[in-house]
């Protein structure tokens, strides 16, 4: 029994949500209203036939536009009329009558409908308030006589079918279109917006730095007259901050607070975008350092150290967000791997490492230090699991990582390291030691042990041979790595699994083991409150009863057998499915007016560009991806 | 003023006139020993709350009472949409706060009115009414299977125009109850015929009608209608029900804690391949069921091969679908051990409350801004 009196607060739940804007729409994505406007009046059946079916499903969600909803009335009819389709054959053709009768009760579902919501009834007709909006005078005529006098004729109805057509463009869809916000500007705003931000970070901290370094009593400037300064050049704020009377420490923590608060914002409801950008801070500012020290050119502006300064001190804003965002380095740890895995698919990876390695390993290398240094503030973040037995549910309080989280890092860091990287093998090591898991990290020692040698080899005996011979069994032994990985998830899913069967029967409806918050709609991410948008393609029945018992196969990964090959393929159905990244959609409810950023679902990783895959492709991507069985 | 039963409470805002109390008095203590009694009446009038005092009168005579509800758009103890035979043995101290039960035996309507499939309407009203004369009215079972006869009150949605009117007739004319309520307002074209408008000339078998007035008028006489926004009441229902997923005991207050709850709550996942899903009042081809289900409401049912049309066991809210891994995720309040026998999904027009799809950094991709307000 329930009492429904606790709800006080309902009439602000309402007020608020009229103030906030947002509307129940039918469709996830503006793109997907995107591809029904243009298919809806293309000039192929099929795109037409494929709108219509959409548009139909959005009717069954029970909150579509009315002008819609009679826009596909209209061109339905259309389909079956012989006049607008040439293709159509006698059988399939309605008679005239019957057309006739179509075309009428459409235009006067538009008359009534598009005009019905606004009238105020009895004071003007509805013929007065359609003309009053602008709806073309035949279409009028055409309601009037339908609902009080005979059929008007088919030709008339047909004429007057194509101008509903061009008004209801006018009037919904080119305005609508209009209001989406376009992606360019949408996305270009919220990165200046995020830069903005995280320099404000930055600049506070540094700031507090020099306050902290310098004599208290020296008074003067507050920080934010630099800033200005600052969004110019870098090197400009830097002299200016040396040399400035400094804020006192109060304001500057003030206002280190305010903009950590800002960018905390940004980032719960942007959180890629953020992560993204400050990334390539990051690496910018790792980048110039390294060419700096490899190549020694004069061509940069600033010194040396003031670009260690600069790394040093996106490193600091890295360590404050990650001490208020509990899951931020977790999210910067990933989109680092996520680099790199992009870097080892647009070069492809070798089994015989020798030349390449050398050249693969500098190019990783900003991005390797990067995320040995990520990894290492993961250690000091989060305590080390004792226990590997199954995870508590305490949300709050608990701040260990999830094991399944650290292996799949693991797996991946693996995955993209190579022989010569020492960096991305130590930081293996401290995920492994993250894991608290003492076999695997004796096996990663050992691993770490023989790259050793093998670089020691290298450098001593510089003969090709023995870089060869060292770096298959380097390959042989990470591979034997990941398969000990993937054998201990199976063989802990199965422990898990007999003791379920022996306490019940599987049950049809079962809790998700683990849920990561997302909005209502989509699929949780593995990290963070962002969710993802969900492919929602179903091939017929008919078909997909074959396919979908293979991809079963395939995915699930407690499934009996230890075979090598299924194993890889595994893996690799498993890596195809983590390459599908959607970025997501998110929407700011109240931040300056209103931004939003776009996602663009449906993107594959192909040749490591990010390109739109339509679903014919994706399925097809996938079912060749069984056929190596 | 308010005619008071030792527990029920008379509440301020609640007024029961003279005339009601004693029409409920002559159903309870009347000559009928069981008495069905069927309540009708304009939009406003009165009936729900008539309903519960009758209920609560009728308790204190019987230990248990069964109510039939057939108001899809403003149900009583379950979430809207559904159409539901529960059994009541508890006064209800307060009549303007109601509280959600689990009924006895529930189909999905899955509209808030009739009027998108009157035949599946009546269809489902009569089944649960055979049901409850098998149970509840009829001695014709032996001793120890009986259960205790119970009265059973009928509560109506205020539609008395057109189909609506045609379709009480219809009620009316099949479950012939022992009375009829029939509460009347001022505006007398708003009201239903007078007398047993149902019944066919020379039919002796009538029940006893019994019209009463709306309870409030004012000075010149006319009628005071109590304006519900009842869209907002569905609204509160439907979070009242889906608020029991968590324990009673977490502090969740406000529209907005739900709300947030719900999106950080484990849904339970059900593969795809071991549900069937029904559309139930609008066509949808096979390839778009996804892009029609995702972020809605259905209807838990459980399909038998001795009922004729499923059973409803309550609603849940698909928050998710994954093909990849072809499963569906579905937060529903509803026990796990009844969730076992749970094999369809029906999808009606039941719509998901947007301040529920609004969470903080966490909005639905169905709520929209940049839309345009040409309805």
């Amino acid at each position: 029994m329930e009492w429904l009196g606790f709800m006080g607060p309902v009439p602000d739940g309402v007020v608020e949500e009229n103030s906030h804007s947002f509307k129940l729409v039918p469709w996830m994505s503006w793109d997907e209203w995107k591809f029904v406007r243009e298919s809806l009046f293309s000039s192929s059946p099929d795109s037409v036939a494929s709108a219509l079916q959409r548009i139909s499903t959005w009717r069954s969600r029970g909150c579509t536009a009315v002008a819609i909803e009679v826009t596909a009335s209209i061109v339905e009819i259309q389909q079956k009329d012989p006049f607008f389709r040439n293709d159509l054959n006698e059988s399939a053709s309605q008679s005239e009558e019957m057309l006739a009768m179509l075309y009428c009760m459409a235009i006067m579902r538009l008359v009534n409908c598009v005009v019905e919501k606004n009238r105020k009834k009895n004071e003007i007709s509805i013929g007065e308030a359609a003309d009053a909006i602008g709806i073309p005078r035949m279409l009028i005529d055409i309601r009037h006589e339908g609902s009080h006098r005979d059929l008007p004729s088919l030709q008339l109805v047909r004429l007057a079918s194509k101008k509903a057509l061009d008004w209801l463009v006018s009037y919904y869809w080119i305005p609508q279109e209009e209001a989406i916000p376009s992606q360019n500007n949408q996305a270009a705003k919220l990165r200046k917006e995020i830069k903005h931000r995280l320099r404000e970070v930055a600049l506070c901290l540094k700031a507090k730095q020099i306050a902290k370094s310098s004599s208290s009593h020296i008074k003067g400037k507050r920080v934010r007259q630099t800033e200005h300064l600052y969004g110019r050049n870098k090197l400009l704020f830097l002299m200016a901050g040396k040399t400035s009377h400094s804020t006192n420490l109060a304001g500057s923590k003030k206002q280190l607070a305010k903009s950590l608060k800002n960018i905390l914002r940004l980032y719960s409801s942007l959180s890629p975008e953020v992560v993204n950008v400050l990334l390539e801070y990051l690496l910018s500012a790792l980048g110039s350092s390294n060419l700096a020290e490899h190549l020694e050119d004069s061509q940069i502006v600033h010194g040396n150290e003031n670009k260690q300064t600069a790394l040093d001190d996106w490193k600091s804003v890295v360590l404050k967000l990650s001490r208020k965002e509990p899951e931020f380095l977790l999210t910067l740890t990933q989109a680092v791997l996520e680099k790199m895995e992009t870097h080892d698919a647009n070069y492809g990876i070798d089994g015989h490492q020798s030349p390449e390695n050398s050249t693969k390993t500098r190019r990783l290398e900003p991005l390797s230090c990067l995320f040995e240094w990520l990894t290492g503030n993961l250690k000091t973040l989060y305590p080390v699991r004792q226990k590997e037995s199954a995870e508590s549910k305490d949300s709050k309080t608990q701040k260990h990582l999830a094991k399944a989280t650290v292996l799949g890092l693991l797996r991946r860091c693996l995955l993209v390291s190579s022989p010569g990287n020492r960096q991305l093998m130590g930081a293996a090591l401290t995920l492994a030691q993250l894991t608290g898991d003492r076999s695997l990290l004796h096996k990663l020692k050992k691993l770490a042990l023989l790259d050793l040698s093998a670089s020691e080899a290298n450098s001593v005996f510089s003969s090709n041979e023995t870089t060869i011979i060292s770096g298959e069994e380097y390959s042989i032994r990470q591979a034997e790595e990941k398969f000990e990985l993937i054998r201990r998830f199976r063989m802990q899913s199965k422990h898990e699994k007999p003791k379920q069967s022996g306490m019940e029967t599987k049950s049809r409806w079962a809790v998700a083991k683990s849920w990561n918050p997302c909005p209502i709609g989509m699929l949780p991410h593995a990290v963070g409150f962002s969710g993802r948008l969900p492919v929602l393609d179903r091939v017929d029945e008919c078909t997909v009863a074959a396919t979908l018992s293979d991809s079963k196969e395939h995915r699930q990964l407690n499934q009996c057998g230890k075979r090598d090959a299924e194993s890889d393929i595994e893996e690799m159905a498993n890596t195809s499915v983590k390459k599908m990244k959607e970025t997501e959609e998110d929407h700011v409810p109240h931040y300056q007016g209103d931004i939003r950023s776009q996602g663009v679902k449906g993107h594959l990783m192909i040749d490591g560009v990010w390109k739109e895959v339509g679903e014919q492709e994706l399925l097809a991507l996938t079912s060749a991806v069984r056929l190596l069985v | 003023m308010a005619a008071a039963s030792e527990t029920e409470s008379p509440s301020p805002k609640i007024f029961i006139p003279e005339e009601w109390a004693e029409a409920a008095e002559a159903i309870a203590y009347g000559s009928a020993a069981i008495p069905i009694t069927f309540v009708c009446g304009p939009k406003n009038s009165g009936k729900t709350t008539f309903s519960r005092h009758l209920l609560n009168v009728l308790l204190q005579r019987h230990k248990k009472v069964a109510y039939l509800d057939t108001d899809v758009g403003q149900t009583e103890f379950t979430p809207p949409g559904l159409l539901s035979l529960t059994v009541i043995d508890k006064i209800t101290p307060d009549l303007t706060i109601p509280c959600l039960k689990t009924p006895e035996r529930c189909f999905f309507f899955g509209d808030i009115s009739s009027k998108r499939d009157p035949a599946a309407y009546l269809a489902y009203i009569f089944s649960l009414y055979d049901y409850y004369s098998e149970e509840y009215c009829t001695s014709n079972k032996t001793e120890f299977q009986a259960n205790a006869r119970l009265p059973l009150v009928i509560n109506t949605p205020g539609w008395v125009k057109g189909i609506g009117y045609e379709i009480l007739v219809d009620m009316l004319k099949y479950m012939s109850p022992t009375h009829v309520v029939k509460i009347g307002i001022s505006a007398r074209s708003k009201n239903l015929p007078a007398g047993a408008f149902w019944l066919n000339e020379g039919n002796t078998d009538a029940a006893t009608v019994i019209e009463i007035n709306a309870a409030l008028q004012d000075h010149l006489k006319r009628s005071v209608l109590v304006q519900k926004d009842s869209h907002l009441l569905r609204d509160l229902r439907v979070m009242a029900y889906f608020r029991q997923c968590f324990p009673s005991d977490m502090t969740i207050t406000t529209i907005k804690e739900l709300a947030r709850a719900l999106a950080a709550h484990p849904p339970y996942e059900i593969s795809i391949s071991s549900i069937k899903i029904k559309h139930l009042h609008c066509q949808v081809p096979p390839t778009e069921t996804f892009y029609s289900l995702n972020a809605t409401i259905v209807g838990l049912a459980v399909s038998s091969a001795s009922d004729q049309w499923p059973q409803c066991v309550g609603l849940g809210i698909v928050r998710g679908i994954d093909t990849f891994r072809g499963v569906l995720h579905v937060i529903t309040p509803v026990p796990q051990q009844t969730l076992e026998d749970v094999d369809l999904l029906l999808q009606g027009f039941i719509q998901i409350p947007t301040s529920l799809l609004q969470v903080q950094g966490c909005v639905s991709p169905y709520m929209s801004a940049n839309v345009l307000s040409t309805n």
